[in-house]
């Protein structure tokens, strides 16, 4: 009798665990970690147009999904000097001489300043590659289409606003959303802004409704509503004014961070990315339109 | 008294003709032979970097654009070539550096793919090591690589700003060199060689300047300053990149934007410089790598024309 009990006992112990890792195994499978994705254009952008409220998200626990659209073959053109019109400058270190940095280094710089600025949130990087309109080879400028252009990119790749029409591209990004399934996307804004940035948020618009349509459990899709601002049709159609607002000021520094990885794009006039005494940060609510919003969750 | 004048101009003419024969030969290397240029057949280059030369002076040449190496003999005679684009084994992401080790093996550092990989002399592939990361032995772009007397590899790990070595089988051995060590000003070098000595030294590119440091990274000298123009004193560069050193310990940099080579002994003392191309052109040419071969003959690399010149010097 006390031997049968111990079996019983042996089995329900037994059943009790399987039921355990059953359950832990699905719970690890119906519910991933969520997510919070910045998809930005250039090697920068990320950081530029959401990178409090992505800071903040992550710390809250979300799984943060840094993606970079475009090689960035040109960009490293920060000492906008009357040596500009030589081509590309470029100062890391502290020597006062000019550093002339070619598109394949310029395009390592810029990937390499991007996964720094994507660790300091922390988040995965993801660079898709989509070609530069132009870059500089030296001190010359090489322009789209010319067979020197062409060994710059890898094969296959397009310049994002032709991706937009092409739905393996669109596919590629669907897929992208798959994967890590975000119940958020920040982008760039439709139009207003330069043409790689207003065709990366146009892709991604693209690849959102369809993942809608494939039933993937994506969440909202984000825009800053200070590129609407720049439209003046967004405006005139009072899309200028903000559904999300999110305040952001416990994260600033993390952004400043960030941003401050990307040391090619600091030195240059026009752009400042420090955080201290002498300048401080004034956008502490980032403000969002709500483009898309599955209705299906 | 004729006769004497006669005579004394005669030797006044041969001392005159040996001096300037002299001079030109002290300034003026002999181009020898050139070829290639652009495009993806045999013999043809698109965007060249490094070349190495081995015990016969054959000639190893980075096909970068081409996503693959090349090898020639001696005269330009194209011999065969291995590589395509991708990340398997024996093929490439934008190849920059190459070294030969005493076996004359080949070893080549797959720039994009952050790896080293080495190949027979006859490009087939026999080992790969590294990965992107900043671990030991993992790598971030490595650049110029160079094989010393004892078969120590030296690899330029640009981006995590150190020098790695690893043994002929590609077993990491030791690193120096770090980001906080920028101080020391010397960022992202391009290019390295052994000095007849057994020190690294390295084309401190964006400073303008070579830099010698002892086999564990200890700086020994420099020697150059910025200097760019037709007529700049020798020993002045702007951004010097490839480096090869001859058995006397002579020291051969292609200085980039003066569109030279310049000639240094063991100590660093000017001794020469000419123009690759006879010209001084700010966008046609740029001389990128070089290689000291057998019998005083020099092969650079003309990234932008896509072509290998080839000197008697």
């Amino acid at each position: 009798m006390a031997k049968s009990n111990l079996l019983l006992i042996g089995k329900a112990v037994m059943l009790w665990c399987v039921f355990c890792i059953n359950i832990n195994f699905c719970f690890g499978q119906d519910i991933p970690r969520k997510s919070i994705m910045v998809f930005g254009s250039h090697a920068d952008d990320a950081d530029e147009i959401a990178g409090g409220t992505f800071a903040k998200y992550i710390a809250m626990g979300y799984e943060g999904v840094y993606v970079v659209a475009v090689n960035n073959l040109d960009g490293c053109n920060l000492e906008r000097t009357p040596w500009y019109d030589e081509g590309p400058n470029f100062t890391v270190s502290n020597s006062p001489l000019k550093y002339r940095v070619d598109a394949l280094e310029s395009s390592q710089i810029r990937e390499e300043e991007a996964r720094q600025a994507a660790a300091v949130y922390p988040s995965i990087p993801i660079f898709l590659n989509y070609k530069e309109p132009t870059f500089f080879i030296g001190r010359k400028l090489v322009q789209y289409g010319t067979e020197e252009y062409n060994q710059f990119n890898p094969p296959g790749r397009h310049q994002v606003a032709i991706a937009t029409y092409i739905d393996e591209e669109v596919d590629h990004i669907v897929e992208l959303l798959r994967k890590y399934q975000p119940e958020i996307v920040i982008t760039h804004t439709l139009g207003g802004e330069k043409l790689d940035h207003g065709s990366t948020g146009y892709m991604m618009y693209l690849a959102f409704k369809k993942a809608i349509d494939q039933n993937i459990p994506v969440g909202q899709l984000w825009m800053p509503v200070n590129g609407w601002l720049l439209d003046k049709e967004a405006q005139y159609n009072g899309r200028g004014k903000p559904d999300v607002q999110i305040e952001v000021k416990n994260y600033l520094a993390t952004k400043y961070e960030a941003l401050n990885k990307h040391i090619s794009q600091n030195g240059g006039f026009g752009r400042d990315y420090v955080m201290g005494n002498r300048t401080q940060p004034k956008e502490v609510i980032e403000e969002f339109i709500m483009v898309l919003n599955n209705p299906k969750n | 008294m004729t006769k004497l004048f006669k005579a004394t101009l005669a030797l006044a003419a041969l001392i005159l003709l040996t001096q300037v024969s002299f001079s030109f030969a002290q300034s003026s290397p002999v181009l020898t032979s050139t070829w290639g240029e652009y495009g993806s057949k045999p013999g043809q280059f698109k965007y060249p970097t490094m070349v190495v030369t081995d015990a016969n002076n054959n000639v190893y040449v980075v096909d970068q654009h081409n996503q693959r190496i090349q090898k020639f003999n001696s005269k330009g005679k194209f011999l065969l070539m291995w590589g395509k684009p991708g990340n398997s084994e024996g093929e490439f992401n934008y190849p920059y550096g190459i070294a030969l080790d005493s076996k004359g093996d080949v070893y080549v550092s797959d720039m994009n793919n952050n790896r080293i990989q080495k190949f027979s002399p006859e490009g087939e592939f026999i080992a790969t090591t590294g990965s992107y990361g900043e671990g030991n032995g993992k790598l971030k772009y490595p650049y110029g690589i160079a094989i010393d007397e004892n078969d120590i590899l030296y690899v330029i790990d640009a981006f995590n700003y150190r020098i790695q070595k690893f043994d002929v089988n590609l077993n990491y051995l030791s690193k120096w060199g770090s980001q906080n060590e920028i101080g020391i000003k010397l960022y992202m070098p391009h290019e390295i060689a052994i000095a007849k000595e057994g020190e690294i030294i390295l084309s401190d590119r964006q400073n303008h300047r070579i830099s010698v440091f002892s086999k564990d990274g200890k700086l020994i000298k420099r020697f150059g300053d910025f200097g760019e123009g037709k007529n700049i004193k020798g020993g002045l560069f702007s951004e010097p990149h490839g480096v090869s050193v001859s058995k006397n310990g002579d020291i051969f940099i292609a200085d980039r934007y003066n569109y030279s080579i310049q000639q240094f002994n063991q100590k660093g003392e000017f001794l020469k410089k000419w123009l690759t191309t006879a010209v001084f052109d700010d966008s046609k040419h740029f001389p990128l790598g070089i290689a000291i071969a057998k019998n005083n003959q020099l092969f650079v690399v003309d990234h932008y024309a896509h072509r290998i010149y080839k000197y008697r010097y």
